[in-house]
């Protein structure tokens, strides 16, 4: 494996530090007109954002609300009307940016007549990959999305789950720096969603800066950085993740299972303070969950199945540099391997999101958690079910997880 | 079928590995060596013999009585190299053979057959004794196709196909219907080969399409890559979509079945003729189709179905992305006129052999089986000077248009223009029109004397001329003969035919006849000598009538080359004309719909196909006076747009190489490069610009949204 030149600055959650602006839209416009150049639908109108490198950015709305629109411009698919546009400082039609670029559309528009093996290695050649990388990365892709099996069925005789499955291998097969996906998780079963939102994880990881366009909105919620939500082509709504849903009007406090007295005793101390409990209830697993530790139980017990396999590990040359001479790119290992080691498990989680806050809530709620901890120690609380997409119990361990040499510890942190 | 699909997997398996190819390829060039070795031995031993026995031949002289012509007339046998052929058989017809005057043996070459046709295989035909090197060049076909099949891995396919092949042939043999089995045998070899030179192609553009080294995380590869990876895929989409795929079985199918619709009853010529016609039509007319729907389909679909986002969201050019599907078709294109052609070529060379009569092999080898250049008469032409004088002469001398002229229902220029037209045509006509006799009782011959200039060539090659005329005289019955007189005033010679009317005859002229200024000088006698029982004496009747001829039915013709090359020449041609639709169909759909993108290309193939045929109906075309002027309007614009369109597409329609390779006549090399730079380069690249120009700005994404 080959040393980066530049190894990005990685932050407390081991993900490279935000860089700059590789795509920015300044009064970006789109109108669509008939035959007679009269305006038929302004989709995308007067609309500003940027997507940062190393960022995973979410572009939100209902249908019809600009963002397909907006991902054609940036892909020259679409003129804009107005505006400014720029992807790496250059015209979406420039035809040298494309090979940095990735993009996974709404439908996989693929050849029928082709096989899955065949389609990436059309793309592949296109993209300039000589002949061993290009086998070695589709055999990869193709075990990363389960498909190896059916590589030499037609396209054609594919489900829609397979199909989505392939997309997403010809949107990665040039490791690019930029990858653009519209609907990603749409036509995949929830173990397929689920792998697709680590596998974006893990390319966010690395450092590729991914633009996720979706209505699904647990996709973009587990996996975005940051997010404009689009409605009528108009910006409604824009900014970091854990801003826009934070609700600082409350405090979530975990514990093990309190039995009635404890719980009296405790609502006990918040009265005496003037604090109201709104509700007290026992958490519930999310389904999501549910279902991955029934499909996982199945595959133990090596239940047959048709059509795709589930897919398997990140392909290498995604979690890994190659022997190529990159200019630029990241080596997520060797930036973790030189971290700082992993932070504490919090016991404490506040839905704040922001580390200072999180301290001065941990200070100021400091004295009711030592009242309650004077009891007899209990169990250490287990690792929190955060919205983070955090690997169910049960799953098999992560071979993401052995490449990086992470621990649950540092795991539980980058939620 | 299960333990069938394990069996084809090892077999499979099994032909893909080296050392099964190696042992495959040695295995090959051994039975090919020893089957084609053993043949052209025997060959070359047939020939030695048939040449040996002809040099004795030629020394018989039945005058001098010298010991062969003694032996032949006496036993009817004579000895080469200690061998004896010949026998009592032969000495009862041999003395017709001898020539009373030299003493000297006729049709030597025939004799010398004779006398070898016991001792030559009977499976072996004449043509490989008259040219045993000719099974060098088969072997060498043979081993090189064999071994291409190991080599690119259909050894398995291909030995199931012959083996299919053979069992379907089976049928037809076993009820002695041949030309069934050969039909059958064909197509299974035509498939065969199709699919070789698939895979081998797809080997080369793959080999093309693969960047050596991936010179960076996020390069760009080179345009020459970017279009073999395009044309590559078109290919796979061309053998797996239906659309394409059934021109191209139709073509692979219909090829060799159409020898069994020939007559063997016609002369040998007309059969010739009419498969070089029907095979050629059918193979240059199934690719033309194919090309048109390929080309748009596969560019307005990938539009349509949005494919093409994934390439254009990708480091591709979209002028790299038209030339790519270009050089797919142009590609699939050559493959399917090498096949179609080198079946008609092989089958032609066959069906000359079947003209056993001298008279039917000149038939057909100076007349099918070769590349002549054909030359009309030169004509007088008034000049400008007699024009202008005749024409102001007859319209000072017409009363009644001059009184249209100054009425004001005709024009001075259309009345001058239609009198100059007359007048010409009148002048040219006149040349053209013989009247009856030509040879005065003690007068000089006094008939027109016809100038075939340009000669040169031929005088210097030492080719004998054919001159091929068809005449008209009076009212005549298709079943008249009349007597015509050929003279060549340069030498005095003369001969004496009888012609029918409307119908083609032939001369044959020596090269000797050739005036040393390369012009041959034919003068013609409307009538022909009689015997006249008056005075028991020879005399010269003339004809009861003018005879006349069009003007392209009196021309002379010489062989400037072989027919080999001129249908080389002209499959050039024919694949030029194909590119140019290929280019044509990819550049309309780049921004027309499929449906439209067709209807254009094959109005643009067909309309080019039809110039000669839609400018002599636009000429002759005049608006209906009786109609209202609107449509008299539209009449003319649509004549004017129809004179447009075949001005504009003349080359297209020029181009016509299967007509002249019917006719035996020349594809120059000229017209060839004509061809290549004015449709090959220039319409192609017009056409491309034109595309391209639409397409690189065209938005490929559409509104997808609400209101």
């Amino acid at each position: 494996m080959m040393t980066n030149l530049q190894t990005p600055k990685v932050n407390m959650a081991g993900r490279p530090t935000v860089g700059e602006p590789i795509v920015e839209a300044v009064g970006l416009t789109k109108i669509f007109t008939d035959f007679w150049k009269r305006a038929k639908a302004r989709a995308v109108d007067g609309v500003d954002f940027e997507i940062r490198r190393h960022e995973i950015f979410g572009l939100l709305g209902p249908n019809g609300s600009g963002k397909s629109t907006t991902i054609k411009m940036i892909l020259g698919l679409l003129h804009k009307s107005s505006g400014r546009l720029s992807v790496f400082n250059r015209e979406p039609s420039d035809v040298a940016v494309k090979g940095r670029i990735g993009y996974l559309p709404e439908e996989s528009y693929l050849y029928r007549y082709l096989n899955a093996q065949e389609t990436l290695d059309y793309y592949g050649r296109i993209f300039g990959l000589d002949r061993r990388t290009r086998n070695r990365r589709i055999d990869e892709l193709l075990d990363m999305v389960g498909l190896a099996q059916v590589k030499r069925r037609a396209v054609g005789e594919y489900s829609k789950g397979m199909s989505r499955r392939l997309g997403l291998a010809q949107a990665l097969i040039n490791d690019p720096e930029l990858l653009i996906l519209d609907e990603p998780t749409s036509g995949l079963d929830p173990i397929g969603t689920r792998q697709v939102k680590d596998l974006l994880l893990e390319l966010g990881r690395r450092g590729t800066t991914i633009l996720l366009s979706s209505h699904l909105l647990t996709d973009v919620e587990d996996v975005c950085d940051r997010m404009v939500i689009l409605y009528g082509g108009k910006i409604r709504k824009e900014g970091r993740t854990e801003e826009l849903l934070a609700d600082s009007s409350h405090t979530v406090i975990r514990t093990s299972r309190l039995d009635d007295e404890t719980v009296q005793q405790v609502e006990g101390v918040l009265q005496g303070r003037g604090i109201g409990i709104d509700s007290i209830e026992q958490p519930r697993q999310r389904l999501e969950e549910l279902f991955m530790g029934i499909v996982e139980q199945a595959q133990l017990e090596a239940t047959d199945t048709s059509g795709a396999l589930q897919g398997g590990e990140t392909a290498a040359f995604l979690t890994r540099d190659e022997a190529v001479n990159t200019g630029e790119g990241d080596s997520l290992i060797d930036a973790l391997q030189q971290e700082a080691p992993a932070a504490a498990v919090r016991s404490v989680e506040t839905t704040t999101g922001d580390t200072k806050v999180k301290e001065a809530a941990d200070q100021k709620h400091g004295e009711v958690l030592d009242d309650l901890l004077a009891e007899p120690e209990a169990a250490p609380p287990a690792a929190p079910v955060t919205d983070a997409p955090s690997k169910p119990a049960g799953h098999d361990g992560s071979v993401i997880d052995d490449l990086l040499g992470d621990s649950d510890e540092t795991r539980s942190s980058n939620g | 079928m299960t333990f069938l699909k394990k069996i084809w997997r090892i077999l499979d398996d099994l032909q893909k590995r080296l050392l099964t190819k190696l042992v495959l390829s040695g295995l090959v060039v051994v039975v090919v060596l020893a089957i084609f070795g053993s043949i052209w031995n025997q060959a070359s031993d047939a020939r030695a013999r048939f040449e040996g026995v002809v040099a004795v031949l030629r020394e018989a002289d039945a005058v001098a009585e010298n010991a062969v012509a003694t032996r032949l007339l006496g036993a009817g046998e004579i000895e080469v190299d200690g061998e004896v052929y010949g026998g009592p058989d032969v000495k009862a017809g041999i003395a017709a053979f001898f020539d009373d005057e030299t003493g000297g043996l006729m049709q030597i070459a025939e004799l010398g057959a004779l006398f070898v046709a016991e001792s030559i295989p009977e499976w072996m035909p004449s043509a490989l004794i008259d040219r045993p090197e000719f099974i060098i060049w088969v072997g060498c076909l043979v081993l090189i196709w064999l071994l291409m099949v190991i080599w690119t891995e259909i050894t398995v396919p291909v030995t199931f196909t012959i083996l299919g092949t053979m069992a379907i042939a089976a049928i037809p043999w076993t009820q002695g219907y041949i030309g069934v089995v050969v039909s059958v045998l064909g197509v299974g070899l035509l498939v065969i080969t199709f699919v070789l030179l698939i895979r081998l192609l797809l080997l080369i553009l793959s080999g093309l399409a693969s960047p050596r080294l991936t010179a960076s995380r996020h390069g760009r590869p080179t345009v020459l890559v970017n279009i073999a990876a395009v044309a590559h895929t078109l290919i796979r989409e061309s053998i797996r979509l239906r659309i394409s795929f059934a021109f191209i079985v139709l073509m692979l199918v219909t090829l060799p079945l159409i020898p069994l619709w020939i007559d063997p009853n016609e002369p040998v010529r007309y059969q010739l003729q009419n498969f070089l016609s029907d095979s050629m039509s059918l193979v240059y007319t199934l690719a033309a189709c194919m090309t048109l729907v390929l080309a748009c389909a596969t560019v307005s679909f990938e539009v349509r179905d949005r494919q093409i986002w994934h390439l254009v969201t990708k480091p591709m050019g979209r002028l790299e992305y038209m030339l790519g599907k270009w050089v797919g078709l142009v590609s699939l294109n050559l493959i399917l006129l090498t096949i179609g052609g080198v079946s008609i070529f092989s089958f032609t060379q066959y069906l000359g052999t079947r003209a056993t009569d001298p008279m039917q092999a000149i038939e057909v080898y100076d007349e099918v089986l070769t590349a002549r250049v054909g030359v009309l008469p030169t004509f007088d032409r008034l000049t400008e000077d007699e024009v202008r004088e005749k024409a102001t002469s007859e319209y000072d001398g017409d009363a009644i248009l001059r009184s249209e002229v100054d009425a004001g229902e005709r024009t001075y220029a259309d009345s001058i223009r239609s009198i100059v037209r007359r007048l010409r045509k009148e002048h040219l006509d006149k040349q053209r029109a013989i009247s009856a006799g030509g040879l005065e009782e003690g007068k000089e011959y006094d008939g027109r004397v016809y100038e075939f200039r340009g000669l040169g060539p031929a005088k210097a090659r030492g080719q004998n001329l054919t001159l091929r005329y068809q005449f008209h005289i009076g009212r005549s019955e298709s079943t008249d003969r009349y007597p015509i007189m050929f003279r060549f005033p340069s030498s005095g010679e003369q001969v004496s035919q009888d012609f029918v009317p409307e119908q083609w005859h032939r001369l044959l002229v020596p090269a000797g006849l050739i005036d040393g200024d390369g012009t041959l000088r034919v003068q013609i006698l409307n009538g022909g000598f009689s015997f006249s029982p008056s005075d028991a004496t020879e005399r010269f009747f003339p004809n009861g009538a003018t005879l006349f001829f069009d003007p392209t039915d009196f021309e002379v013709l010489w062989q400037a080359a072989s027919f080999e090359a001129n249908f080389m020449r002209a499959m050039i041609v024919n694949w030029t004309k194909l590119a140019f639709l290929a280019m044509l169909g990819v550049s309309t759909a780049t921004f027309l719909s499929f449906s439209i993108a067709v209807l254009l290309s094959f109005t643009v193939f067909i309309g080019g196909s039809m110039t000669s045929f839609i400018t002599n109906s636009v000429s002759m075309f005049r608006p209906d006076v009786d109609a209202i002027l609107p449509i008299q309007i539209v009449q003319v614009g649509i004549a004017w747009i129809a004179s447009s369109v075949a001005f504009l597409l003349e080359p297209f329609g020029r181009a016509s190489p299967n007509t002249l390779v019917i006719e035996g006549r020349l594809v120059a090399w000229s017209g060839v490069l004509r061809d290549l730079l004015v449709i090959g380069l220039l319409w192609s690249s017009l056409v491309l610009g034109l595309g391209w120009a639409i397409f690189r700005r065209r938005e490929l994404a559409t509104y997808s949204g609400h209101g």
